[in-house]
């Protein structure tokens, strides 16, 4: 597939990255805590990792055709029925009680964590090789 | 310069809801500027994604001139 985004070696990093960070917060849950904080985090990692998907397959729509921008209105209906869809789903979970809010919220917050991640990684590099 | 933008697009949310927390920490009016900040945080993200996109397009279009 044709690299659309800039840098798609950055993108593969956050998802490497996120994977990871699910695997590490799973497993120290099913070690210090109970099996259902670990569904907890799992629900909260899985509806943030969908999200970024459906963002970058958003993203990749758009840039398929070089030179040729989509209809504005189009872009930003896009970009806010996910973000909505996103936050009615989160609120949804919390409001049914489905989920511990603090483990959701952690499992929620492992896409920032792993962008935070990447950055700060990137920016290293950037200043070495400045250096 | 573009992964600047995407940063944003990623980020304008949360920077939203942490200018909503802290204002509404000092002024007591929780949690209504939280909200508030919070949809000024998911428009900005919104239109940092257009000009992330437009952006994008522009450097593929000079990298297929070069």
């Amino acid at each position: 597939m044709r690299e659309c985004v800039e840098s798609e070696t950055l993108l593969l990093r956050i998802e490497v990255v996120s994977a990871i960070l699910l695997i590490v917060f799973t497993l120290a849950a099913l070690v210090w805590f109970s099996r259902k904080i670990v569904l907890d985090i799992l629900l909260g990692g899985g509806i943030v990792i969908l999200s970024f998907q459906i963002l970058k397959r958003q993203l990749r729509r758009v840039l398929q055709n070089p030179g040729k921008l989509p209809r504005r209105a189009g872009m930003f209906a896009g970009y806010y029925i996910r973000y909505v869809a996103t936050l009615l789903l989160i609120f949804l979970v919390l409001f049914l009680r489905l989920a511990t809010p603090i483990p959701f919220l952690v499992g929620l917050s492992i896409m920032v964590l792993s962008i935070v991640m990447v950055g700060v990684f990137e920016f290293i590099m950037m200043k070495k090789g400045e250096s | 310069m573009a992964s600047t933008i995407g940063y944003q697009v990623a980020f304008a949310p949360f920077i939203g809801i942490g200018v909503g927390v802290f204002l509404d920490s000092k002024l007591g009016t929780f949690p209504y500027l939280t909200i508030i900040f919070l949809i000024f945080g998911i428009v900005a993200g919104g239109l940092n994604y257009y000009r992330f996109a437009k952006q994008q397009q522009e450097e593929d279009k000079d990298r297929k001139k070069l």
